[in-house]
């Protein structure tokens, strides 16, 4: 007995292994997602390790004698109008921007789930409800709503955080809603409430799990935007304050000095964005084919 | 359904379609499927052909390779011919298959709701096949599809017409089906499930109607499904099929009488009747196979219980055992 | 004798939202006072066409949608009236297969995880390897391998999953299963073995079911009582053997013959008897018999009456006009 019970164990571990070794495969296969994944990964890297790269100094102190300097050996990426080093700049601002982007995503994804399931799966008075404030909230014009609320709040980075969440949580909600409405409906969450599952465990195990393909699209289409909602705010002094470096508020001072001609300056940045959405985006396809069991052989 | 065998042609006579070796394969990343493996038939002029098998056998493959319906990068028709009034189908090119498709061989669906466009009321959508296929003014066609709906036994057709294909019940969508399908007077019509996804009594309304316009017509039926009552009804002919091959070909009667491949054996036993004096079925065991683990020889051997050393190696020849009755097995190949 | 299921003019009506506010504007009337009952270890099927409700009723009675109207006993006891932990337990001892193996499994799971689903709510075992004996034995007992425990459903076939909705319909010890068209998406070859496979656990495990099913050859395969329903109403029930030799209600009579002849002597020896239309809609239900439309037999008075429920002797009870039929 002893035996057949160190044999299951033995076997479902050797499953669970085979299990991942096979999302990793697939995901390997997508080599756009490990394109992403690459990307991603020297991002967080430059993110964690910023000091170590460029000294913060430079990112922030102003020489008026290289202003509006094109990329050169001393200043890779070219200065600022006041002379920063925009490499500098880059490479610190990738904390907050980051952050930013990824840690409204996951706040959203967090409430927005959570609240989508809970409409999707009860319905009724609650859902009705909460469909009427989402619809408001969606009315609003975004910045307009996140400067109130940064304006109320403080210009700090967690209240940014905490008003662009609140602006993206409703599309969330729906998108959310939508997709659970129709796994509710399935046989198998039928057969669960035979089984005697509590609605939570049901929502825990059964609905979020098949939900997640389209909100890890939803999540990660949405990172970019986040940022460039964030870029606004600090764009009109809400958000992230000078000098602290972030790619957003770079962006948008770039703005006075591109009709001069000074393309790097929005070169950079752009690229910076553009190239850490692209990742996440290739990231979250490739994520949510890996993790669906129907795909594996 | 004796009678009707009186005004069937001389076998003698050239069919009306010959498909014959027929190979069709799917390319996937991992590796070439084969779905239709080597597939010959028949169809006679106006007598109606039953293809009877279980999900994943090649029966709708093949008969959707007639008109070449079955399209992508990853299709490969790999072998063989489809004779019809003697041109090969296979070999031609779309706008010569248009001419042919809906007109001269028609088919119809399963799902009466996904065949039909749901934002074209049924007169629109009857009418666009005349308006292809034929030069008739709008009012001919008017008439025509009218004419044809009643034939269908659609009651009030000319309010039928006007009617979006939601407004219709499963039956109906159906019987507008039937009447589109044999609007151009096609020689051949090839029917995938048509009755699977109605009811008893519908069933049994569209079938009648299906016989009686054959009568009148004379036009060729390929009847396919999976259900061995419809065929016993229906067809006059029977191909059984089995992973892509077919495994047996006999007249109705004779077939359900006499059925010699083992796999037609347990598929007629298998099936509970009236006054059975059993407790349990008698089964097939084992489960269909899937396409990408189909085993080598006869697919049927490892569910077969005569199965012999032979059956593993190779798929068996074609043996005729009766007039007009061929099996393809290893028990009864000619050694 | 020993009712363990009794329901007792069951109702579901679905409510049509419609205007401005979502107030009902109308009622579908899917089952309308439905009374059975089912003796402990028979096979009550329930047959009808689709719309006609029997899945409905088959749901109601499980609590997977709420019930409109009516009574529903188990084992003596109305779930309405007894305690939430008792219904809890009661529940328990319900059980259901559905219809189609392909969405009534989360593809995100493993078998083991499945079957254990009901163990683990209910507390059925104490510790982890009990409960994997547990399934193991259950996998056994429908025919699968344990070793294939820790696979998920895609990769089975249709059979296999039906096997694998058995399991855990059998995991929480239940006494009494719905089967909802259990066999109807199978192959012909694999309906066999799954009709078999539910006739050995009911005798070796004493299950009584409700099998629902359009397929009459199935039913009276292992139905002991037939119970035959129309748009929402039951109009003929009986025995096996009096449903299917002596056919009382019309709608029964052309739903027998409406099932394909097999044999040439089936052939030969059966009058076709075709409905025409179709089935009314549940919308505007007539107000007299609500066969009348379809009915062949119809007189004015079916048009304008209800018919009652009548015995036509040996427990053969059914609803229509014509005394004699």
């Amino acid at each position: 007995m002893k035996h057949l019970q160190r044999e299951h164990a033995r076997r479902k571990r050797d499953m669970r292994r085979e299990h991942a070794r096979e999302t990793w495969r697939l995901f390997c296969k997508n080599k756009a997602a490990l394109f992403g994944l690459a990307i991603l990964v020297i991002f967080v890297l430059v993110a964690l390790f910023a000091d170590l790269i460029v000294p913060y100094e430079n990112a922030i102190a102003q020489d008026a004698s290289v202003r509006l300097d094109g990329p050169s050996a001393a200043h890779l990426f070219g200065t600022d109008k006041y002379g920063r080093d925009v490499f500098a700049q880059i490479v610190h601002g990738s904390r907050r921007s980051l952050t930013l982007g990824i840690g409204t995503t996951l706040l959203s994804v967090v409430i927005g789930g959570l609240i989508g399931a809970l409409c999707g799966f009860y319905g009724g008075k609650l859902d009705a409800i909460v469909m009427r404030i989402c619809d408001i909230v969606m009315c609003i014009p975004a910045l307009l709503f996140a400067l109130a609320v940064v304006a109320a709040l403080g210009a700090d980075m967690i209240n940014l955080i905490i008003a662009i969440t609140i602006i993206s949580v409703p599309s969330y909600i729906r998108v959310i809603r939508s997709v659970i409405l129709s796994i509710v409906e399935q046989d198998y969450i039928y057969a669960a409430r035979l089984c005697g599952t509590s609605n939570w465990k049901i929502i825990l195990h059964h609905v979020l799990p098949n939900a997640m393909g389209p909100i890890i699209v939803q999540a990660s289409m949405n990172v970019a935007s986040m940022m460039l909602t964030a870029a606004g705010l600090s764009f009109i002094g809400m958000g992230v304050q000078q000098p602290t470096p972030e790619w957003g508020a770079m962006l948008n001072e770039a703005r006075d000095s591109m009709l001069d001609g000074h393309l790097h300056l929005l070169l950079f940045p752009g690229v910076a964005i553009a190239l850490s959405a692209l990742s996440l985006n290739l990231v979250g396809d490739g994520l949510r084919d890996a993790l669906d069991p129907r795909l594996k052989s | 359904m004796s009678e009707k065998k009186t005004d069937m042609p001389a076998a003698g006579q050239e069919p009306l379609l010959r498909v014959s070796h027929l190979r069709v394969s799917f390319q996937t990343d991992k590796a070439l499927l084969c779905a239709v493996e080597d597939v010959s038939f028949d169809v006679r002029k106006g007598e109606t052909l039953g293809i009877v098998g279980e999900s994943g056998c090649g029966k709708s493959i093949s008969c959707m390779s007639i008109l070449k319906l079955v399209q992508g990068e990853n299709v490969r028709y790999e072998n063989g011919a489809v004779l019809f009034e003697g041109e090969d189908t296979l070999s031609m090119t779309d706008k010569q298959l248009q001419k042919i498709r809906g007109r001269k061989i028609s088919m119809i669906f399963q799902e009466p709701m996904t065949a039909l466009n749901p934002l074209y009321t049924i007169g629109d959508q009857m009418g666009e096949v005349l308006k292809l296929h034929t030069k008739l003014s709008k009012k001919e066609i008017w008439d025509r599809c009218c004419e044809m709906l009643e034939k269908v036994r659609i009651p009030n057709s000319r309010e039928i017409m006007l009617r979006y294909p939601f407004n219709l019940s499963g039956g109906m969508r159906q019987r507008v089906m039937i009447a589109m399908a044999l609007l151009t007077n096609p020689e051949l019509v090839i029917a995938d499930e048509p009755t699977t996804a109605l009811d008893v009594t519908i069933q049994a309304q569209v079938l009648d109607v299906m016989k009686d316009l054959q009568k009148e017509y004379g036009c060729s039926y390929i009847f396919i499904t999976h259900d061995l009552g419809v065929i016993s009804e229906m067809a006059d002919r029977v191909v059984v099929m089995y992973g892509g091959r077919v495994c047996e070909c006999a007249a109705t009667d004779t077939l359900f009488e006499h059925p010699y491949h083992p796999y037609t054996r347990g598929l007629i036993a298998s099936r509970p009747y009236r006054g059975m004096k059993t407790d349990r079925l008698p089964v097939i065991p084992g489960n269909v196979p899937s396409l990408n683990n189909k085993p080598a020889g006869c697919p049927f051997h490892t569910r077969c219980p005569d199965a012999m050393d032979c059956c593993r190696e190779a798929f068996p020849e074609e043996t005729a055992v009766g007039e007009g009755h061929t099996v393809a097995c290893w028990k009864y190949a000619k050694k | 004798m020993d009712k363990l299921l009794e329901v007792k003019d069951l109702k579901k009506y679905f409510p049509i939202k419609g205007g401005f506010f979502g107030r009902t504007v109308a009622e579908v009337k899917a089952v309308d006072g439905v009374s059975f009952s089912i003796q402990r270890g028979r096979v009550l099927g329930l047959v009808g066409e689709s719309g006609c409700g029997k899945s409905t009723a088959g749901r109601v009675i499980l609590g997977l949608n709420p019930k409109t109207g009516g009574e529903i006993l188990f084992d003596g006891e109305n779930l309405a009236q007894v305690s939430k932990s008792r219904q809890r337990e009661l529940r328990r001892r319900m059980q259901m297969v559905f219809q189609d193996p392909f969405s009534s499994l989360d593809p995100r799971m493993n078998v083991s995880e499945i079957i254990s689903e009901g163990i683990v709510a209910y507390k059925l075992c104490d510790t982890r390897a009990e409960i994997e004996d547990r399934v193991n034995e259950l996998m056994e007992k429908c025919g699968l391998f344990p070793e294939q425990a820790y696979r998920y459903v895609h990769q089975f076939s249709g059979g296999q999953r039906q096997r694998i909705c058995i399991a855990r319909a059998l995991a929480t010890n239940p006494d009494f299963i719905v089967l909802d068209e259990a066999v109807s998406a199978l192959d012909v070859s694999i309906q066999a073995q799954i009709i078999n496979l539910l006739k050995d656990l009911q005798e070796s495990i004493g299950l009584t079911y409700l099998f629902i099913s359009h397929d009459l050859n199935i039913v009276q395969f292992i139905s002991d009582e037939v119970a035959v329903m129309y748009l929402g109403e039951i109009v003929e029930y009986g025995t096996t053997e009096q449903i299917f030799s002596n056919p009382r209600h019309p709608y029964t009579v052309a739903l027998l013959s409406a099932v394909p002849a097999f044999t040439r002597e089936e052939k030969a020896n059966k009058h076709r008897m075709i409905l025409e239309g179709d089935l009314p809609s549940p919308y505007d239900m007539p107000k007299g018999c609500r066969f009348a439309g379809r009915c062949p037999y119809r007189e004015a008075v079916c048009e304008e009456e209800k018919p009652v429920w009548t015995d036509r002797g040996d427990g053969h009870y059914c609803m229509c006009h014509r005394p004699q039929l």
